[in-house]
C-alpha cells in the first residue's frame, strides 16, 4: 500500500516540475549537478514572501522523501516477489527429472546401502527404517519391519518355524518383541504361553502367566491356561485353586490348545516328505554319475 | 577423489612422517623431554591422521585389492610404533608421566592387536606379556584407575587403565579369526562405551559366567585357572551381558548402539551378527566346554576350492577338470574371462562337522567369516558345501588358516524358472537343495543368495510324475550374501499365508518360480 501511495504523490509533482524546466535553465547548477533550490523558486514565484518560499522548500523535501521511500519500497516489493517465486519448484518435463535423478552424485548412489539411506533421513524416519531393518535382519527375513507386528497370524506363523526349527529361544524373543509393540494383543501371550509349555520351561511359563494375569485378568483363555499350568507349574500361587483330573493328566488332549497355529492339514507335510524323496533320487543318481566319471545331466 | 584432497592427505602423510622420524630421533639420544612431546601431540592428534583412511577401509563394499592391504598394514605399524614409543617413555621417564605413557601404551596395544588381525599383518603378534607387564606395573603404583583422554567413539572422553587393559583383552579373545574386520570395529567401538562393566576382581563369581587373566602368563584371558601360575583376575560377564541387552535396545528404538563414532556408518547386519557371537560368548563362558569330534589330520593333501554359491553350483557338482584344461566358451559371444582357474588349498585336518583349510595369503584375502565356499575332497564325488567360521594368519607368515563348517555333505544345484506373468523374460535362477536330517522333508533347506531369497514367493517344480510348488519361508541360517532358507510346501492353487490381520500385503507377483529339469 505505501509504494502505492508513493507512486501518487509522484504523479501530483509532474506539473509542478515540468513547469520548473525553463526555470532550471536560468538558475545555477552546482558542481555536482544539482540545483540550488531556493534560487529557483524565487524564479518561480517572485510574488511570494520569505516565509511562503520556505514553507515550499519544506514541502518540495517532504516530497522528495516521499518519493524516495516510494522508489524504495517498490524495490523491496519487487525483491520480495522475486524471492517467493525462486522459492517455487519449476515444474519440468517428466524426461529432464529423472534424467537429474540419474544423474545424482555418487554419494547418492551409495545410499543403496539401508544403513547410509537411514542416516540420510531426517531422525525419526531414519530411526523406523533402522527399526525395520533390524527386524526384518534380525528375524531372517521372516518380517517385513515393525507394521508386520499388526499382523498376529504372521508373527506366531514365524515364531512356530523358529520352534519347529529347535529355535525355541529366538520364537520367545520375536513374540516378546511383539509384544512390546502390541501389548494388548492376546494371541502373542497365549502363544508365549504356549511354546513355553512344551519347552517344559516352568519358569518362564509362571512368568509370562502372571504379566498376562496383570494384562488381561478376565480373558477368556484363562481356563486353558490354568490347565497348562497345573501340569507345568502345580505348585504356582497362580494356578493353585485349578482342579486337575486324569483326563489333564494322561494321554492325548481333545482340547489341547492351538495358539501357536499348528496346521491340522497334513498336505504339505506329505508333499514335502514326497519332495525329500524325490531329491534323494535325484542325488543318488548324480552320485553314481560321479562315480562312473560321467557329467551329470543338467538338472 | 579431488586434486585438492589427494594433496591434503599427502601433506597430512608428510607431516605424519616427520613427525615420527622427530620422535624416534629424540628417543634414539634418549631425550625423553623432547620425545614425550613429540609423544604427545602425536598421541592428541594421531586420530585425525588416520581416521579417514581407517574408515575408508573398513566401509569398502568390495574385496580389498593390494593398496588397501597395503594402508592396513601401514596403519597397524603406525599404532606398532607408537607402542614402542610409549613402552620406551614408560622405562625412562619420570613417576609423574609414567601412568599417562602405560594408559597411551595399552591403548595402542589394543590398536595395534586389532589391525595386526585387520591387515593380515606379516609382523609377529602382539605378545600378552608385554600388555599384562604394563598393567601391573600401573598396579604397582596403585594407578589401575588413572585416566586417559582419548577419541572414543568419535568424541573426546576419559577412560582409565584397568578398562583399556580389559578392552584389550576381549579384542584379543574375540578376535580369534571369527571376526570380519567391521565387526572388529564395531566391538571395539561397543567396548569402548562399556568402561563402566570392565571391571576386574580377585573373587571368582562363579558360576555366574566370567573369564579370567593371570597377569603372569604369557596368555590372555582364559576359561581355567593354571595352577602352575600366579593369582588369577576375574572378569565377570554378568555386567558385560546386560550392557548387551542395552545394544538390544538401542536397535529396537531405531538406534544403532553406541549412538554415535564411526562404527555406526556399518550395515546393520554386522551389528546384528556380532550381537549372536557376544550372547554367546556372555551367556556360555563358564559353562562346560562343547565336545567337538576329533579331527583326522589330512597331511596338507590339496583340494579343489570353489569360492561363493555361483562358484560352486557351476563347478563344484561337475567332474573336475583335467590339470591345464580351462572351461571353452559355449558361443563367439561369451567373454574369454569365463576361463576359471580352479582354485586349490590344502586340507589340514577335518571331522564330521568342518575342514581345516591351509589357502595362500592372496587367495584367503577376500575370504572371511560368514563366506561360502565348496569343497571337493574326493574327485569322484561332488564337492562339500562349508561355511568359513574363521580365519587365522600364522605368525611364520605360511598359509592362512581357514576353519570351515560343513553345511551340506549331499547338496544338489537346481535351476529354477520364475513362474507367472514374469516367467518367460525372468532368467534361471540357481539354487542349491540341501536335505535335511530327516525324511520328513521338513527340515529341507534351499540355498540361495540373499537377493533371491528376498524377492522369491512360489517355487514351483515341473516334473514328468509331479509338481511341486513351495515358497521360501524363513532362513534358517545366513551368511555373507547367502540364505539357507526353509521351505513350506503348497498344494496346487494355494498362496504363501501372508497374514490375517488388519491390513494384509497383497501378495507379490511376478516372483513365482518354476523348478525346471
Amino acid at each position: 500500500m505505501l509504494h502505492r501511495i508513493s507512486a501518487t504523490s509522484l504523479l501530483l509533482l509532474v506539473p509542478l516540475l515540468t513547469s520548473a524546466q525553463d526555470a532550471i535553465r536560468t538558475v545555477n547548477v552546482t558542481p555536482g549537478g544539482g540545483v540550488e533550490l531556493v534560487p529557483l523558486l524565487v524564479r518561480l514565484l517572485p510574488w511570494a514572501p520569505p516565509g511562503v518560499i520556505a514553507a515550499a522548500v519544506a514541502i518540495a523535501n517532504a516530497s522528495l522523501l516521499l518519493v524516495l521511500a516510494g522508489l524504495g519500497t517498490s524495490a523491496a516489493w519487487r525483491a520480495f516477489q522475486g524471492w517467493q517465486r525462486s522459492n517455487v519448484p519449476e515444474r519440468r518435463p517428466a524426461a529432464i527429472r529423472k534424467g537429474i535423478r540419474r544423474a545424482v552424485p555418487q554419494d547418492k548412489v551409495r545410499a543403496a546401502d539401508p544403513i547410509r539411506r537411514a542416516q540420510a533421513g531426517d531422525d525419526e524416519a531414519r530411526r523406523k527404517r533402522i527399526r525395520d531393518r533390524f527386524v526384518y535382519v534380525r528375524f531372517d527375513g521372516a518380517l517385513k519391519g515393525i507394521a508386520d507386528f499388526g499382523l498376529p497370524a504372521k508373527v506366531i506363523k514365524a515364531a512356530r518355524l523358529y520352534f519347529e526349527d529347535s529355535r525355541g529361544d529366538r520364537a520367545d524373543e520375536l513374540l516378546a518383541l511383539a509384544l512390546k509393540h502390541q501389548p494388548e494383543e492376546h494371541a502373542y501371550w497365549l502363544a508365549r504361553l504356549e511354546i513355553r509349555f512344551l519347552l517344559g520351561d516352568c519358569a518362564s511359563f509362571v512368568e509370562i502367566a502372571e504379566a498376562f494375569m496383570r494384562v488381561a485378568p478376565d480373558a477368556a483363555e484363562w481356563d486353558e491356561i490354568k490347565r497348562l499350568g497345573v501340569r507345568i507349574a502345580p505348585d504356582s500361587p497362580l494356578f493353585a485353586g485349578h482342579a486337575s483330573n486324569a483326563a489333564d493328566s494322561y494321554g492325548p488332549w481333545p482340547t489341547m490348545p492351538n495358539w501357536i497355529q499348528s496346521s491340522w492339514d497334513l498336505t504339505a507335510e506329505v508333499i514335502a516328505s514326497e519332495f525329500h524323496h524325490h531329491m534323494r533320487d535325484r542325488i543318488q543318481e548324480m552320485r553314481e554319475r560321479f562315480a562312473h566319471n560321467a557329467a551329470p545331466a543338467t538338472l | 577423489m579431488s586434486f585438492q584432497h589427494r594433496m591434503s592427505e599427502e601433506l597430512g602423510r608428510e607431516e605424519l612422517r616427520t613427525r615420527l622420524g622427530a620422535l624416534r630421533a629424540a628417543l634414539a639420544r634418549r631425550d625423553i623431554a623432547a620425545a614425550g612431546a613429540v609423544f604427545e601431540a602425536l598421541d592428541h592428534d594421531l586420530h585425525d591422521f588416520v581416521s579417514d583412511d581407517q574408515q575408508a577401509l573398513l566401509t569398502k563394499m568390495l574385496a580389498w585389492d593390494d593398496d588397501d592391504f597395503a594402508l592396513a598394514s601401514r596403519v597397524h605399524a603406525l599404532h606398532s610404533r607408537m607402542l614402542e614409543a610409549a613402552r620406551m617413555l614408560v622405562s625412562y621417564s619420570g613417576l609423574d608421566k609414567r601412568l599417562d605413557y602405560i594408559a597411551a601404551a595399552i591403548a595402542y596395544w589394543a590398536e595395534a592387536a586389532k589391525w595386526e588381525l585387520i591387515s593380515m599383518s606379516h609382523e609377529p603378534p602382539q605378545r600378552f606379556t608385554q600388555l599384562h607387564e604394563l598393567y601391573l606395573e600401573a598396579v604397582a603404583l596403585e594407578g589401575a584407575a588413572h585416566g586417559r583422554r582419548m577419541m572414543a567413539n568419535g568424541s573426546w572422553a576419559k577412560v582409565a587403565i584397568e578398562p583399556l587393559y580389559v578392552r584389550a583383552l576381549v579384542l584379543r579373545r574375540l578376535s580369534g579369526g571369527h571376526l570380519g574386520p567391521r565387526q572388529l570395529e564395531i566391538l571395539d567401538s561397543w567396548l569402548l562405551a562399556w568402561v563402566d562393566a570392565m571391571a576386574l576382581s580377585p573373587d571368582d563369581p562363579a558360576p555366574a559366567p566370567r573369564l579370567l587373566v593371570q597377569p603372569d602368563s604369557s596368555a590372555g584371558l582364559s576359561l581355567n585357572v593354571d595352577p602352575d601360575l600366579g593369582d588369577p583376575l576375574f572378569l565377570p560377564l554378568g555386567p558385560l551381558k546386560a550392557e548387551l541387552d542395552l545394544v538390544f535396545d538401542f536397535l529396537q528404538r531405531g538406534e544403532l548402539f553406541p549412538g554415535r563414532g564411526p562404527s555406526t556408518t556399518f550395515r546393520l547386519e554386522d551389528h546384528v551378527s556380532l550381537l549372536d557371537i557376544l550372547h554367546r560368548e556372555f551367556t556360555q563362558a563358564g559353562a562346560a566346554p562343547m565336545t567337538r569330534d576329533a579331527r583326522t589330520n589330512a597331511e596338507g593333501v590339496e583340494v579343489d576350492v570353489y569360492l561363493g554359491l555361483g562358484d560352486i553350483i557351476r563347478g563344484g557338482f561337475s567332474p573336475p577338470a583335467a590339470p591345464g584344461q580351462s572351461e571353452a566358451p559355449t558361443n563367439l559371444f561369451e567373454p574369454v574371462t569365463t576361463a576359471r582357474r580352479q582354485r586349490r588349498f590344502r586340507l589340514r585336518d577335518h571331522n564330521d562337522s568342518g575342514l581345516g583349510l591351509l589357502a595362500p595369503r592372496d587367495e584367503a584375502a577376500a575370504l572371511h567369516p560368514g563366506d561360502l565356499i565348496g569343497v571337493r575332497t574326493d574327485p569322484s564325488a561332488p564337492c562339500l558345501v562349508c561355511e568359513v567360521v574363521r580365519k587365522v594368519h600364522p605368525a611364520d607368515d605360511s598359509d592362512t588358516l581357514l576353519g570351515t563348517r560343513v553345511v551340506s555333505r549331499n547338496a544338489l544345484p537346481l535351476s529354477l524358472k520364475r513362474a507367472g506373468a514374469a516367467a518367460a523374460s525372468a532368467p534361471d535362477i540357481d539354487v542349491l537343495y540341501v536335505p535335511g536330517t530327516d525324511s520328513s522333508g521338513r527340515a529341507d533347506s534351499l540355498l540361495v543368495s540373499d537377493a533371491v531369497f528376498q524377492s522369491a514367493g512360489v517355487l514351483t517344480k515341473h516334473d514328468a510324475a509331479q509338481t511341486f510348488r513351495l515358497s521360501l519361508n524363513r532362513g534358517r541360517h545366513r551368511g555373507r550374501g547367502w540364505v539357507l532358507a526353509g521351505l513350506e510346501f503348497l498344494a496346487e492353487g494355494q498362496e504363501p499365508a501372508k497374514g490375517s490381520g488388519k491390513n494384509p500385503k497383497p501378495p507379490d507377483e511376478g516372483l513365482t518360480l518354476s523348478l525346471l529339469d
